[in-house]
């Protein structure tokens, strides 16, 4: 035993590069990560609005959250928009990914950077503009419409369409991103895979999901979790999309409800409490995820 | 070969129908920029680009102080990517070539502390920014962003496969200690994965709305992002200056995106080639 | 020799990490420490020093050369006055600043939401401490304990503008509709909502022009009423009547078909430039809104005597906050930024009306104005100020009010039973009262 720690000790010692190397991180995350975060749990406990005296009140407020129905709406919206944007976007990335990486495709530089754009813009500007698209009385999208004869569309007139809005935002911002990355993985797979499938003759299909997809697999859950991440805090496209007192319908987010309990309403300390139960969530969809696309042999 | 030719051209349809999609907003958004309000909201809308451009432009700069917060933010947005890529390609090359006493267990945590909802804190954060006396500064800015986990996380998938052990063997063996192994082997080879993290970590400090909107108390000190919304909030009636506004807050990080692309890109290519 | 100096490199990066951070720390202890003392006694600055104070306000709180004058008038003050985002933002920036002890900004504007700013009177220095009983009769009483606590001891704030509700309406449009369309007769024939209504429903159906929007009218009514939400013990009103009254009007002028679908903000504005709207119910600022969203219909627009009385739509304080080093030079610059004259020069640049009834007879008060066709709109301004209604607010207002209009937007868009809705709004509101 005390042969053990003391070689472990010798390892640390002999390891000082090593943790000085990647102590940058960890030291800032001490102070503006993890004590913010312990002073958010003390906040949940209690009744606070920001100002005033702080009043203990127990898990009442976790109570209050799983059983209150706007909240439940809120994850309901979260995930929905979360998979209209989102199982679109990686199977189109991979698609183009895919398709700009075949041998007979010219001008890739040309596709990359043109599919990479929309990633430029910042959230913030792409709300603007596509809220323009869409306007109830006017924009581009109903002017469509109307042009191929259907009817006039009031965008903002129901949860499902709002929801899309903001699903093609995210879908149009993130296409070329995870594109770009999928392409990268692409570029690491040794092409005598692809030369011997297209010696068996190989459809381009099956050349796609027997090698593609597999040896992608990794980069693959890496994009999922990231935008599983991402998408379950979804907050700048309905809090700037809304342009009246209350957000439009189906379009409060986990993060956004939070938001406007602490800053609208000023419940500080329920707010702290929305951000564990939205933390826990995304804990359970990560782990989720991982093991569906957990690589097959763990390296 | 026929059908090769075919299969080239449906390819290139396809791909083309995406880059319309992709470019389209850009269009419209320099359509509207163009024009007056009123003609934004004509229906049918205007499709072409209109005359108004500079009147719009100069109702941004009667709005707000555009050139200072360009600066702002190109300022802060250069202090945290240099900081940021120093850190993470440091700590990433670490978790990829080392194994250590926790190393395991400190990948891991990094791991989980990005799963945790970066905005959940804000409250916390802005009181620790105002016990340090950082409030309104950009260090409120800068600090808490000097490194991240995504980072870490992205150079160590891109070390692992691109840095071989034969390779760090060999300046082990030229007498390289762990930093000029970091500095000399690991850097050149990490490089294209550092383009790709730099302009992420760049664009990221640029769009950033939430954090800056907080910390930031003085006008003068605002970044583009903040002044953006700054003036949708302000002048709601002036469609067209706002999607002016728009235009010149998204049109330099084009236009950077533009100039380092094909380094950007050639440098992933490169990447792939020798891993 | 090359291990050292990595060593060397890395390390001294991060010790300038570290070190920037004790010594913001350290900047900020010998800050606070000095400046204890001096928040409970006022002092004045130093011979020879500058009195450093910082203004926080929003794009239309109060006129930037006023400001300027400020800043002439006084030389051994160097006045940093910082333009913030408006709304809720705002709002929301000076409750964290608050929240974190207040050694921010020295002065804030406030709008209507001044009355919840009375529970943390303790933040702000009490104006009556520095004399400000003075210059109380210079402004409408209401509006002046707006900004006091109840037991009329502390003063927080001094009133800047009063934003009294008229309508603006479409001259040309009700004149085709063949409605009464001079601000005389509308004040004279359309009293009730029921007047209003009738009317909005001729002029929508001759021109197409519509009145605001439910939530619009809903927010009228409740505005013009002299209860709110909560009474003065913080018990919950909302089942009175009084609420389900403004409910039903907006339910009704709704159903009548004359109000303006819910969209976007830049929607609405595109629709008061190319006639789409014809009139709405809002406060005097809503003129700046209106020359900037509808150039086109300039000389068109009148202003008129509201239907169901002017109500109470807000206009903005300036309050000094307890953490200044110096509240007797914050005290006097507020004191001359809300002079009479200073005041009438935001009437005169952006439609600001003055607190300050004094001003009101001035012969340039009555200017006429060419975008509402040359009428003396201050005239009407003038006389709605006098008979604005003042109701109690609560922090809670917000809760309630999101919860209503949820529910009424889903009464427009969704064409949800209102009955249902109201009955869901209530819910809601009770579900959240008991956390």
């Amino acid at each position: 035993m005390g042969t053990k720690v003391r070689h472990t000790w010798r390892e640390v010692i002999r390891s000082r590069t090593q943790y000085l190397f990647i102590s940058p991180f960890y030291i800032l995350f001490l102070v503006f990560g993890l004590f913010p975060i312990l002073f958010s749990a003390y906040l949940a406990l209690n009744k606070w609005d920001g100002i005033g005296e702080m009043k203990y009140v127990g898990f009442r407020q976790f109570q209050f959250i799983i059983t209150d129905p706007e909240f439940l709406d809120a994850v309901k919206n979260t995930f929905i928009i979360w998979a209209m944007a989102n199982i679109p976007l990686l199977c189109c990335a991979l698609v183009v990914a895919f398709l700009i990486n075949s041998a007979m495709v010219r001008f890739k530089d040309f596709y990359r950077i043109a599919y990479y754009l929309p990633n430029v813009t910042a959230m913030v500007a792409v709300v603007i503009i596509f809220q323009s698209f869409f306007g109830n009385h006017y924009g581009f999208a109903n002017y469509i419409l109307q042009k191929i004869g259907l009817h006039e569309v009031a965008w903002f007139n129901s949860a499902l369409t709002v929801q899309m809005i903001i699903a093609s935002m995210i879908f149009w911002r993130y296409l070329g991103y995870n594109m770009v990355i999928y392409l990268a993985g692409l570029q690491k797979i040794p092409s005598d895979l692809y030369e011997a499938a297209n010696l068996d003759g190989a459809t381009m299909w099956q050349t796609f999901t027997r090698i593609t997809v597999p040896m992608l697999r990794p980069i693959i859950l890496f994009t999922v979790m990231m935008s599983t991440i991402g998408g379950l805090q979804i907050f700048t496209e309905p809090q700037v999309l809304a342009t009246l007192q209350t957000p439009y319908q189906g379009s409060i987010t986990i993060l956004l409800y939070m938001y406007r309990e602490a800053f609208k309403f000023n419940n500080f300390g329920y707010a702290a409490a929305v951000s564990w139960v939205m933390f826990a969530i995304i804990m359970v969809v990560s782990f989720l995820n991982w093991r569906i696309f957990k690589p097959s042999d763990d390296r | 070969m026929r059908s090769e030719t075919w299969k080239k051209v449906t390819i290139h349809l396809i791909l083309l129908i995406g880059v319309a999609v992709s470019v389209f907003p850009f269009y419209w958004l320099f359509v509207m920029s163009t024009n007056t309000t009123s003609a934004v909201f004509a229906f049918p809308p205007k499709l072409v680009p209109g005359n108004q451009f500079w009147t719009n432009v100069r109702s941004v700069w009667e709005a707000v102080d555009f050139t200072q917060a360009f600066l702002n933010t190109v300022f802060v947005a250069v202090v945290i990517t240099f900081f940021r890529l120093f850190f993470e390609s440091l700590a990433g090359f670490t978790f990829a070539k080392y194994k250590f006493p926790g190393s395991k267990v400190l990948f891991f945590l990094l791991l989980a502390t990005m799963m945790i909802p970066g905005q959940l804190s804000l409250v916390p954060q802005f009181m620790i920014m105002k016990t340090l006396g950082w409030l309104g500064d950009f260090k409120a800015l800068i600090v808490p962003s000097l490194a991240n986990a995504f980072g870490i996380f992205w150079i160590r998938q891109f070390a692992q496969d691109a840095i071989h052990d034969d390779l760090m063997d060999a300046g082990r063996i030229d007498g390289c200690n762990n930093f000029r192994l970091y500095f000399n082997v690991a850097l050149p080879i990490l490089r294209p994965g550092l383009a790709f993290l730099g302009i992420t970590a760049f664009m990221g400090v640029w769009e950033d709305y939430m954090w800056p909107l907080v910390v930031l108390t003085d006008s003068s000190k605002f970044t583009l992002m903040v002044t953006l919304a700054q003036m949708k909030t302000s002048h709601t009636a002036n469609y067209a200056m706002i999607m002016t506004g728009t235009l010149l807050a998204t049109l330099p990080l084009i236009v950077f995106f533009l100039f380092v692309s094909r380094q950007f890109i050639a440098g992933l290519a490169d990447g792939a080639v020798k891993s | 020799m090359n291990k050292k100096v990595s060593y060397l490199i890395v390390l001294t990066m991060m010790m300038a990490l570290i070190l920037s951070a004790c010594g913001g720390g350290k900047k900020n202890d010998e800050a606070s420490g000095s400046s204890e003392p001096s928040a409970s006694a006022s002092q004045s600055a130093p011979a020879g020093e500058k009195a450093k104070l910082t203004l926080w306000y929003w794009n239309g709180a109060i006129s930037d050369s006023s400001i300027e004058a400020a800043k002439a008038k006084f030389p051994n003050i160097e006045l940093k006055a910082e333009k913030l985002p408006p709304g809720d933002e705002y709002k929301t920036k000076l409750k964290t600043t608050l929240a974190g002890g207040g050694d921010g900004p020295d002065i804030v504007a406030m709008d209507s939401w001044v009355t919840e700013m009375l529970e943390y009177s303790d933040k702000f220095v009490n104006l009556y401490d520095q004399g400000a009983s003075e210059i109380k009769d210079q402004y409408l009483e209401w509006k002046w304990n707006m900004a006091a606590t109840p037991d009329k001891k502390t003063l927080i704030a001094l009133p800047i503008d009063v934003a009294p509700v008229v309508m603006f309406y479409r001259e040309d449009l009700f004149k085709q509709a063949g409605v009464p369309s001079t601000p005389e007769e509308i004040k004279a024939k359309v009293k009730t909502w029921d007047d209003y209504i009738a009317l909005a429903k001729t002029v929508k159906e001759k021109t197409k022009g519509s009145m605001g929007t439910i939530v619009d009218i809903y927010r009228n009514v409740i505005n013009q009423l002299p209860k709110r939400y909560f009474d003065e013990n913080g018990n919950f009103i909302g089942e009175d009547g009084h609420v389900k009254q403004a409910w039903d009007t907006a339910v009704k002028a709704y159903q009548s078909g004359a109000t303006f679908g819910m969209s976007s903000s830049s929607e609405a504005n595109a629709a008061l430039n190319n006639g789409s709207i014809a009139s709405t119910i809002g406060a005097s600022w809503v003129k700046g809104d209106l020359i900037a969203a509808a150039p086109d219909t300039a000389g068109k627009w009148r202003i008129a005597y509201p239907a169901g009385g002017v109500g109470n739509q807000g206009g903005s304080f300036f309050g000094v906050l307890k953490s200044t080093k110096y509240p007797k030079e914050a005290y006097e610059v507020i004191k001359f930024l809300v002079s009479p004259d200073n005041l009438k020069k935001a009437f005169l640049e952006f439609g600001n009306y003055p607190s300050t009834p004094s001003v009101y007879g001035d012969a340039d008060m009555k200017q006429p104005d060419a975008f509402f066709g040359n009428q003396a709109i201050g005239e009407v301004f003038g006389e709605a100020a006098k008979d604005v209604v003042v109701s109690h607010s609560d922090p809670r207002d917000g809760m309630v009010e999101d919860a209503i209009i949820q529910e009424l937007t889903l009464v427009d868009t969704n064409k949800k039973d209102p009955e249902k809705a109201w009955k869901d709004a209530l819910e809601n509101v009770k579900r959240n009262l008991q956390r």
